[in-house]
């Protein structure tokens, strides 16, 4: 039997999630489990979000949260957990939000533990509106990830209006950054500017031991991808960490 | 339950604070806040100043104003104010540490800087701790020597 199939509405897609963890390579430890919808047969994501009919996302996105947080109290869940959160407009996100709360508490998670990540691309429409809205959550307990940081036009003044609890460094700045200038003078900026603001920097869908190296030999202590976890199927898969030299 | 934020600052002195100043200082400070139900931190490094103040928002703002006024202090950087889900000082009326920038230099990670009874002891690992971290590697500091300023993004925690 599976452990977490839900179906939001009868003409919903079913679904379930896998776990990828997020690893503290300093403390070689798991700092988080990001969520990640899935087929009842582990068929990605997108397929299962593309039977969603547009005006069934919201209800969807947030029914699958309260479907991911019972999934990861039952495995056990004892770090933080990531979920994807998609804002619409601010009253949808609000309602959107309290169930994700209320399925906290039903699952006795504290809320301190739930970190909804945030795309950038959403983020900046009204980031002032936005950041306001946001903060009244983060006054529960609740945490705020940017999510694909660097992939789209906004960047770094994102942080003027908002400071979040973590920015997810998009993997398009992580490949091959070893040998990459750009990349590399953007990470710096990046990082020191979160550091200096108490932002969790994560630098996501490393795949490679030169990525990895030239990111923790920048200071990049938190790590998602598959040089370390690839996401599993409904549980928290083993990490490999990495020798240090 | 009320809201809360905290407000995390950095200044620069503008006289020498000796150990009579800082007492005295605190003495004042620590009676306000206690009639006021803020809690907070404050931390001198020679000459500068980081401090942490957690309340209402209106308490916090209306102090904030007051503090600006005080002429012993300017310079002042607002790193961060924000909604917070609790106090990260909750029995401190205004923990304090006057520690020389050497010393907040060498503390490797931060748990060397938080033993021993003091308010740094067993803060979450939230906000203000880690700006805090910031402020020990030299970040929100005015023109200190020997401050790291370039290269590895978290000083405090290189291998
Ligand atoms: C670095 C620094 C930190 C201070 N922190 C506080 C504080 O936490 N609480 C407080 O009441 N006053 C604090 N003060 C003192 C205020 O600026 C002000 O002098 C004090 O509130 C006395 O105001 P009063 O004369 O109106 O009572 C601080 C001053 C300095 C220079």
């Amino acid at each position: 039997m599976s452990l977490g199939i839900g179906q939001a509405c009868a003409s919903d897609p079913s679904f379930t999630f896998a776990f990828q963890p997020i690893v503290d390579t300093i403390a070689r430890e798991v700092f988080s489990y990001e969520a990640l919808i899935r087929g009842p047969g582990n068929e990605p994501a997108c397929q299962v979000l593309g039977q969603v009919p547009g005006e069934r996302l919201l209800l969807f996105d947030q029914k699958t949260r309260a479907v991911a947080i019972g999934l990861a109290t039952r495995l056990g869940i004892s770090c933080l957990l990531n979920l994807n959160f998609v804002p619409q407009n601010l009253h949808a996100s609000a309602a959107s939000i309290l169930t994700t709360l209320e399925a906290a508490n039903q699952t006795h998670l504290p809320i301190e533990r739930l970190v909804l990540e945030v795309t950038e691309g959403r983020v900046i429409d009204d980031q002032a509106q936005f950041a306001e809205f946001i903060n009244e959550y983060r006054g529960l307990g609740m945490k705020f990830a940017i999510d694909d940081f660097g992939s789209g036009y906004s960047g770094l003044n994102l942080l003027a209006n908002f400071q979040p609890d973590q920015v997810k460094l998009d993997m398009s700045l992580v490949r091959s950054i070893e040998s990459h200038g750009p990349r590399q003078a953007i990470v710096r900026a990046a990082g020191q500017a979160c550091y200096d603001l108490g932002i969790d920097v994560i630098a996501e869908g490393v795949e490679t031991v030169e990525e990895y190296r030239w990111l923790a030999d920048t200071g990049v202590r938190l790590f998602q991808g598959y040089l370390f976890a690839k996401p599993a199927f409904e549980c928290f898969p083993p990490v490999h960490y990495i020798d240090s030299r | 339950m009320s809201s809360l934020i905290h407000l995390i600052y950095a200044s620069v002195a503008t006289q020498a604070f000796g150990k009579a100043q800082l007492t005295e200082l605190l003495r004042q400070a620590r009676a306000t806040n206690e009639r006021l139900s803020l809690t907070g931190m404050l931390l001198h490094s020679d000459g500068s100043f980081f401090q942490v103040l957690e309340a209402e928002p209106a308490v916090v703002d209306q102090l904030y104003q007051k503090i600006r006024l005080d002429k012993r202090h300017e310079q002042f950087t607002m790193i961060i104010k924000e909604p917070i889900a609790k106090r990260s000082f909750a029995s401190w009326s205004m923990g304090f540490s006057d520690v020389s920038p050497k010393e907040l230099a060498t503390i490797s990670g931060l748990n060397d800087f938080f033993h021993g009874g003091s308010c740094f002891n067993k803060l979450d690992a939230g906000r203000a701790k880690k700006l805090l971290a910031a402020f020990a590697v030299g970040r929100w500091r005015g023109n200190i020597e020997g401050a790291e300023r370039q290269g590895n993004i978290a000083g405090a925690e290189r291998r």
